[in-house]
């Protein structure tokens, strides 16, 4: 049998989860603590994607444009959330902050039911993007290579954003140690408050551009947070890169797993997840792990 | 900053209703009789009544030995655990699969025993992780088992299994066991972190690396904290079983591991009585606030929020924020008037 | 410590959820009149989370149905009035719910979205006196398993609807030589598909079953299982494609498949317990789809349900309307209107004499006349079969055809009350 196929098929879904899950590694690095409200943020793209594109012929470009303002209307949320919310936990052990966070998803969860109501929604495939195209041997969704080019996108803007940029010293520098950059006379709530508007604005984005494969449903906030913290972790803490390469990893066993041991395949995720902790408790790319109590 | 106050600046007058509120700690331990009589008159008037007694105060207090529980590893162990359900719904199908044979407190032991060994082999492995990576080796662990009973027809899929009590046990009796059992399980956490190898462990948590300088097996104390907060966690997921009457896999679902640590937080974790506070609190506030409306999860994750905002050390920290806020008001003099406008 | 800035973010977060918790509809209160005490029904359904759909669409039938018999003055002089409670999917809140139903007098409930809810309800009910008619739940152990007296189930059972596929792969799908499988990975998923082969190889003995994928209930990333069943190559001529998923779980995979146009490549298919919101997520571009459910608003018409599709017009709703009337607002109705019919048949509002005119009681639904069968209480209605495709003209972007009515007494199985 061919394995090209599903390896293909679990790249596209590993980049999916990647975009969900880009922003979150960006706050977990930076700030260290457990954003669950991020499963709101992620859900809230992909509704605000639903009201500026459902009536509208889509095309590829109308769909970028509608990700983009559902990215600047969440990080415009994550924002006020820094404010209300978020800026008061960073003080407090990782693990504490899970009660801020964890209310604030509640909320935002209860407001998707009453603003976009209980029906799942749904938002079209643009035009021209709806069908696959032939590589080689293995029919791959236009879709997905969108996604592929997103997720690229996504990666060297961060990369340039980290590495070129003073706002990126800071952040990696508050990625290090808090404390010091502190000390050093570094703005940290006007620093915090930006990584929280990058965080956001990648979660509308994951979210937007998720809409198209997905139902939105009320519960769309709870549902994938899980899979977005687990490829944060076995990427290992704080690490850009290891979320993308976690991301493909888990997406492909996945893939590979319900192709050849369908029997299994419901517990793929969380076993390869299980497995990887255990062996390399830093993550793949992780340097150490956070201690959260 | 602190909120400790060794005496209160004698004040006369209308504010010694602060003086006595902060220094004399009389009242507090009156509260703790007039409480204790209370809930004593409490359980014999449920026991003793015909009609059955209220579902909600037994779900309460299952809650309260489930964070109980999962306040041994978030708040003295240093394992935060985000897979505690794995042993709570092992627990609760245990018990599920057991009353049908024998009786009701040989099922709960089965369903302690249970969750207690599979503690103990999932802590062979995870608990030398630590931090977020224990965190989510603990919650994969879960997840699987979730899926798993999900999909299995042994404990019914779906639909679950019906977990009746035998007929000879009432609901009154039945009340009697979960307070008893509660009531031993908070016993336990208690009597434990005063032993020796409880202040090791609390040792461990506040200086591992002086720990383990000292030749501590850290890992030893901690898988025992581990197994001891699996076997609780099963024992309450048994009184869910019975309580409910039937055990269905969301029993071993994700959320229901991140509940009793938001109890936890919202009592004050790191404290005896924070998981009580908390878990009475947030099961409070999630089946009596705004039921039945669309608005229902606004108005549980509004308060709590506000709850945080107020009181970010927890619920247990009110007197402490009374104190704090009240000697400010005792210390500020008439013209500092800025400060007390803003309380 | 506490100063300006923690009070201005509660204030912000107070007005906030104000402002929100004022979106969102109050459940009406009745209105003052002179008539006698007025009889509770509670309704018991997924309001929020996930399935929201569910429970708030049943509680759209139910409030219909009530507003009709006490716009005629109610049930002997006594108005009918709704009591809800959430269910989350949870038998926590449900038995929760219950005991405070039971509590407060409350002698009939409806709703229910989750038939394990159902089974951890039934025995507070069969305790107290109460009678459960469910509308959404679908389980076949209901009425089996789970028989009581005191319940009765209004949904056609997943036997029943695999039961009315069985029969179509005899009749109008008589050219699919394959069948394969796409359901839930859970234990109704594959008994489903078991039970669809069992009955298929009796009626069609020729027809053979290939691929079969199971995906997770939450749905994720499916493309691994989408491309699982185009490797078995699937014939645009004679192989068919059984489908047992719904709601939001169903949309995903069908969403994802989209791109791979996985429905093009079948002959026929069949989703069988899933309704509109499969057609309405797929829109303009989807294709020929036969959905297998209780009810279809377009199939019948007669009264009752002409008036129940123009009420549901008239309804407000939270969010959009992206489809037509689904079940879940017959059922709402018919366990709603049964309860009223009982009480005029008992002619009293007692529990007990309800529960001892309810077996055998025929009543006029939407589908017709039906009636809970005696020995296990299930509902003696039809199942109704409908074609539908992608149509941008139409309202909601699809449009249906071709609605048959498959009648009860080839889809209900013989009575097996296993439990009391």
């Amino acid at each position: 049998m061919n394995v090209l196929p599903s390896i293909v098929s679990g790249l596209g879904d590993g980049m999916l989860l990647f975009l969900i899950a880009s922003g979150l590694s960006v706050i977990f690095g930076a700030m260290r603590f457990l954003n669950f409200a991020h499963g709101a943020f992620f859900a809230i793209g992909g509704y605000l994607t639903y009201n500026f594109l459902s009536n509208l012929q889509l095309t590829p470009v109308l769909l970028i444009g509608g990700a983009l303002l559902a990215g600047l209307g969440v990080a415009v949320l994550a924002y006020v959330s820094e404010v209300v919310v978020f800026r008061r936990l960073y003080k407090l052990p990782p693990i504490d902050s899970l009660l801020g966070t964890y209310a604030l998803l509640l909320l935002l969860e209860g407001a998707i039911l009453v603003v976009w109501g209980p029906n799942s929604l749904s938002v079209p495939y643009p035009k021209g993007l709806n069908s696959t195209v032939r590589i080689g041997s293995v029919d791959v969704p236009q879709y997905s290579l969108l996604l592929i080019a997103v997720g690229v996108i996504v990666v060297v803007a961060m990369t340039l954003l980290l590495y070129k940029t003073s706002l990126g010293l800071e952040v990696r520098a508050l990625a290090e140690d808090r404390t010091m950059t502190q000390l050093l006379g570094v703005n940290i709530s006007g620093v915090s408050a930006k990584v929280m508007l990058i965080g956001g604005f990648l979660a509308g984005i994951g979210g937007a551009l998720a809409a198209p494969t997905i139902a939105l449903t009320p519960d769309l906030a709870t549902s994938f947070i899980i899979q977005a913290f687990a490829v944060v972790v076995v990427g290992g803490l704080g690490s850009f890169y290891g979320a993308l390469i976690a991301a493909v990893v888990l997406g492909v066993t996945q893939s590979v797993v319900v192709t050849y041991l369908p029997s299994v395949s419901g517990i793929a995720f969380y076993a390869t997840m299980f497995a990887i902790l255990l062996f390399r408790p830093q993550g793949i790319l992780g340097k150490s792990s956070l201690d959260i109590s | 900053m602190s909120g400790k106050l060794t005496k209160a600046p004698t004040t006369g007058g209308p504010r010694s209703w602060s003086r006595w509120f902060t220094t004399d700690r009389r009242w507090v331990k009156m509260l703790w009789i007039a409480a204790a009589v209370l809930a004593i008159a409490y359980v014999v008037t449920q026991a003793t009544s015909e009609t059955p007694p209220s579902f909600f105060v037994e779900i309460v207090l299952v809650q309260v030995l489930y964070a109980m529980s999962v306040n041994i590893l978030i708040g003295y162990a240093h394992l935060p655990s985000f897979g505690q359900a794995a042993f709570f719904g092992t627990g609760a199908y245990a018990a599920a699969l057991t009353i049908q044979g024998v009786p009701l407190y040989a099922s709960l032991f089965l369903a302690v025993a249970v969750s207690g060994i599979l503690a103990l082999l999932l802590g062979l492995l995870a608990v030398r992780t630590s931090g977020i990576t224990f965190a989510n080796v603990t919650l994969a662990f879960g997840q699987m088992l979730y899926l798993i009973a999900a999909n299995s027809d042994l404990v019914g899929g779906e639909n679950g299994l019906l977990a009746s009590l035998p007929s000879q046990v009432s609901p009154q009796s039945f009340w009697l066991v979960i307070v008893g059992c509660v009531t031993a399980g908070c016993a336990v956490v208690w009597w434990m972190f005063r032993t020796p190898t409880g202040e090791t462990i609390l040792a461990i948590r506040d200086n591992p690396e002086r720990a383990s300088s000292l030749g501590i097996s850290t890992f030893r104390y901690r898988l025992t904290a581990f197994v001891v907060a699996g076997a609780l966690a099963g024992l309450a997921g048994a009184l869910y079983a019975f309580a409910t009457g039937i055990v269905t896999a969301d029993t071993l679902y994700w959320t229901r591991s991140g509940e009793p640590i938001i109890m936890c937080l919202l009592g004050g974790s790191k404290k005896f009585f924070g998981p009580i506070i908390g878990a009475v609190a947030l099961t409070t506030l999630l089946q009596q606030v705004g039921q039945g409306s669309t608005s229902y999860l606004i108005y549980v994750g509004g308060i709590l929020l506000i709850v945080l905002i107020l009181l970010p050390q927890g619920l247990l920290s009110i007197p402490a924020r009374i104190r704090q806020i009240s000697s400010r008001w005792t210390s500020s003099g008439p013209s500092d008037t800025t400060k007390a406008a803003a309380l | 410590m506490i100063g300006k800035r923690p009070l201005a973010a509660c204030a912000i977060l107070l007005g906030l959820t104000m402002t929100l918790a004022a979106c969102s509809s109050s459940p009406a209160t009745p209105t003052e009149s002179t008539h006698k005490d007025p009889i509770k029904i509670g309704f018991l359904g997924t309001l929020t989370g996930g399935s929201a759909d569910v429970g708030q669409t049943g509680l759209d039938g139910a409030h219909i149905a009530i507003e009709e018999i006490n716009e005629k003055g109610g049930i002997d002089g006594h108005l009918l009035e709704i009591v809800t409670k959430d269910e989350q999917l949870s038998p926590t809140q449900t038995v929760k719910a219950m005991r405070e139903l039971a509590q407060e007098g409350v002698k009939y409930v409806t709703g229910f979205t989750s038939s394990a809810d159902v089974i951890a309800a039934t025995p507070i009910a069969e305790q107290n006196g109460m009678v459960i008619i469910t509308a959404g739940a679908t389980s076949t152990a209901l009425t089996t398993t789970n028989f009581s007296k005191n319940l009765f189930e209004v949904a056609s059972n997943t036997s029943m609807m695999n039961a009315a596929a069985a029969q179509l792969v005899a009749t109008k799908w008589k050219n699919v030589k394959e069948w394969q499988n796409v359901g839930f990975d859970y234990v109704t998923g594959h008994v489903s598909w078991d039970e669809f082969q069992a009955l298929t190889k009796k009626a069609s003995p020729a027809v053979k079953f290939g691929q079969a994928v199971f995906y997770p209930l939450a749905g994720g990333q499916l493309s691994a299982y989408i491309t699982s069943l185009i490797s078995s190559n699937p014939s645009k001529t004679d192989t068919g494609l059984f489908v047992t998923t719904f709601g939001g779980g169903a949309v995903t995979f069908a969403k994802q498949a989209e791109p791979y146009k996985l429905f093009d490549k079948y002959a026929v298919v069949a989703n069988v317990g899933g309704g509109e919101e499969l057609a309405a997520a797929l829109g303009a571009d989807s294709p020929r789809i036969y959905y297998v459910h209780d009810y279809f608003y377009g199939a019948y018409d007669n009264a009752i349900n002409n008036n129940l599709v123009a009420k549901w017009k008239e309804r407000p709703k939270v969010g959009p309307k992206t489809h037509g009337p689904h079940s879940w607002l017959y059922e709402g109705y018919t366990a709603t209107t049964a309860f009223a019919h009982a009480m005029e048949k008992a002619k009293s509002t007692d529990a007990k004499k309800v529960l001892e005119v309810l077996p055998g009681m025929k009543f006029d639904t939407a589908m017709g006349e039906a009636y809970f069968r005696a020995e296990d209480h299930i509902l003696y209605a039809p199942v109704t079969a409908v074609e539908c495709f992608g149509d941008a003209a139409s309202e909601f972007g699809y449009k249906c055809e071709n609605a048959t009515s498959i009648p009860a007494k080839d889809v209900v199985p013989a009575p097996n009350p296993t439990k009391k």
